[in-house]
């Protein structure tokens, strides 16, 4: 899961950045409205937390200008102002939902997982399918009840797996939402790191779609 | 002695004018009439003269003689006051000299003044005021000429009596007064119909400002005469400037509060990334900054609202923002709104206000139903302390486990005061609770019919 943080305060975002990282996600950042909307138009996040007071281009712009483009990715703005006019404004323009400032990054987080949840269309915090029980409040990982540890790249690959699941995944779209901007994007790791989930998690559940990618089929009785 | 309205002002100058200009009038014509008649009345006198200047004459014997009708009984009557008589001017002259007279002296003489005192005219006429012999006033016209071939003079005489002439001006006068009383009765009752059209801006510009504190309009509105016009739209200046002062220190006050948000939110996640008892301090002192931060901005907006006057929100389009944002954030709930004449529901009060009211309710609501929140809005009167206030009845229901009659009271109460809340205490009522009571409204709670909560709350409503 990727995400794109765009808040001004150098130490706020950093703040959120370490908290998401620290939770499994892909993160990356950027410190202005232009910088944040350049972001958010060229590549694919799966959810977005935007400051509203923004230098050179506000918060609700930038949320404006992504939708007029057709970016439909969860945006969750941050905003200092708690009366429900600002708050409408912002939601008006597009966004999902809002915290107000001061804030406990848990909150955010909390709200980044249900918006994410919201996107794909899975009502639970835990995401059951099979054996697996991945719990994205903890950030674990179980099987048979029995807890398996997984490296960030692992938990985050089979992650988008099960939030995804039953459609074909490529390479491609791993790539670009499990690393951040800055990695030297290489597919081939991918196949290295299905191949030790498969070992970790010793079921059959993650397929290989041939010429096309990776797939986790919902089981009957799951969601 | 003070006058309180314009019109009194008015009114009594008008009407001291009025007796002041009436009282000359009628003095000034009584005069001209009296003068008037006093000249006609010589004027008949100097008539009754020649006539009888023409009806006397010589005889042989060079007595007078003459027998003159001037045509008025009054002359035959005694001591009417209405006289004649030819005498010679020196009796002394000569014993046969005779002197004849009116009826009405019967055996009396006037006597007339010195001719050094009162002069003839060219020798010849003169005319005086004197007293009769009843001590009535006569008017007196007396001619000397000779009468015969000699050089004897002879005074003719002629007196009328005044009060004739009296009663005349007496009569005149009278119907003068009651004609200029009626005159001067018609000028006050025109004068307060002037003021009363006259000033009828002035309390059509009251009525404009009644309209303003009622919310009906933020401008006095409509046309007035040249002199009034400059003091309308000063005053809609001045309210335009209170409004931009009021939004402007609003908006400053604004400002500072929520920039100091981010600063305090960087603190707050700074110390509870570490427990030390610096960071615990640290996290107090945030905690009351932030609380602090907080009540100066809810006054801030008490205080912005105490001073708008004139502030009207359609209520539907409120309600259908809110609801598309609560659609928003959750997507599955279904909202339902029932309102009666939508476009007729209109709130006497702040957008932001209704919109603080309606967000933090709909967001409980949303927050405790399983499937439905409800809206409902209803026009309804409620009998203020003076009139029958028009209201607007808001109410919010939901489907969800709702509360016990103790845990309603208790949500109430703990909405009561902003000190008492801490942030996501309770049902987040007191901000709710603060507008409404500033709007004199009311809150209530009860059990919905859908199975959770209803919320009833009371606001006052402008006319449609």
């Amino acid at each position: 899961m990727r995400i794109l943080v765009v808040e001004d305060d150098k130490d706020l975002n950093r703040q959120l950045v370490e908290s998401l990282t620290e939770a499994g996600y892909v993160v990356d950042m950027a410190f202005d409205g232009e910088e944040g909307h350049f972001l958010g138009d060229t590549e694919p996040y799966d959810a977005v937390i935007l400051d509203i007071g923004l230098p050179e281009m506000d918060g609700i712009s930038v949320l404006e200008a992504w939708r007029r483009e057709g970016k439909t990715m969860p945006v969750l703005i941050l905003t200092a102002r708690d009366r429900w006019s600002d708050k409408v404004s912002g939601i008006d323009a597009g966004a999902d939902d809002y915290v107000t400032k001061p804030f406990h990054v848990e909150e955010v987080l909390a709200r980044i997982r249900a918006l994410i949840r919201r996107s794909v269309g899975i009502a639970s915090s835990e995401i059951e399918i099979g054996p697996i029980r991945l719990d994205t409040k903890l950030s674990r990982v179980t099987v048979d009840g029995k807890n398996i540890k997984l490296t960030s790249h692992e938990f985050r690959l089979l992650s988008y797996l099960m939030h995804h699941q039953g459609k074909v995944i490529s390479r491609t779209e791993l790539v670009e939402h499990l690393y951040d901007q800055d990695f030297d994007r290489d597919s081939n790791t991918i196949e290295v790191f299905v191949g030790r989930l498969r070992k970790k998690l010793a079921t059959d559940l993650i397929e290989t779609v041939r010429g096309l990618g990776y797939r986790i089929q919902p089981a009957e009785d799951a969601v | 002695m003070r006058f309180s309205s314009l019109a009194s002002r008015f009114l009594a100058i008008s009407a001291l004018w009025s007796v002041i200009a009436l009282v000359a009038t009628a003095l000034l014509l009584t005069a001209l009439y009296k003068n008037n008649a006093q000249k006609n009345f010589n004027e008949l006198l100097t008539a009754h003269i020649y006539n009888l200047m023409g009806a006397v004459d010589l005889d042989k014997n060079g007595k007078v003689t003459g027998n003159p009708n001037l045509g008025d009984p009054l002359f035959q009557q005694p001591f009417s006051g209405w006289y004649w008589s030819v005498t010679p001017k020196n009796a002394s002259t000569g014993p046969h000299l005779n002197a004849i007279k009116s009826a009405s002296l019967v055996d009396a003489t006037l006597q007339t003044p010195d001719s050094k005192k009162v002069q003839f005219v060219d020798g010849f006429l003169r005319s005086f005021q004197m007293q009769g012999l009843n001590g009535e006033s006569l008017t007196v016209v007396e001619a000397q000429i000779i009468l015969g071939e000699g050089d004897d003079v002879y005074r003719f005489l002629v007196a009328g009596n005044n009060a004739a002439l009296d009663l005349e001006t007496r009569e005149f006068a009278q119907n003068l007064i009651l004609f200029l009383a009626l005159f001067g009765l018609g000028m006050v009752i025109s004068t307060f119909a002037i003021i009363k059209y006259g000033l009828r801006p002035l309390s059509r510009a009251k009525e404009a400002l009644n309209r303003i504190r009622n919310g009906e309009a933020e401008q006095l509105e409509g046309e007035f005469p040249d002199e009034i016009a400059p003091l309308v739209n000063e005053m809609n200046a001045l309210i335009d400037a209170n409004k931009t002062v009021l939004e402007r220190a609003r908006t400053q006050v604004g400002n500072l509060a929520h920039a100091l948000k981010t600063p305090i939110s960087v603190l707050q996640n700074e110390a509870r990334s570490t427990d030390s008892p610096l960071s615990r301090k640290v996290e107090e002192q945030v905690v009351a900054m932030h609380e602090q931060v907080q009540r100066y901005l809810d006054r801030a907006r008490i205080a912005a609202q105490a001073g708008s006057i004139n502030a009207r929100t359609p209520v539907a389009p409120v309600i259908e923002r809110m609801v598309r944002v609560m659609q928003r954030l959750n997507p599955n709930l279904q909202y339902e709104q029932l309102m009666d004449g939508p476009e007729t529901l209109i709130f006497r009060g702040e957008q932001q206000d209704l919109e603080e009211v309606l967000g933090n309710l709909l967001e409980n609501a949303s927050k405790y139903a399983h499937k439905r929140v409800q809206i409902s809005v209803q026009k309804g009167e409620v009998p203020d302390s003076r009139k029958i206030a028009p209201m607007l009845e808001l109410k919010i229901e939901d489907d969800g486990p709702g509360l016990t009659k103790e845990q309603r009271i208790e949500a109430l109460k703990r909405g009561r005061r902003l000190d008492e809340s801490r942030p996501g205490s309770g049902l987040g009522l007191s901000i709710v609770n603060d507008i409404v009571s500033e709007y004199h409204g009311a809150i209530n709670l009860d059990d919905s019919e859908l199975g959770g909560l209803k919320l009833i709350i009371q606001l006052p409503a402008a006319d449609y």
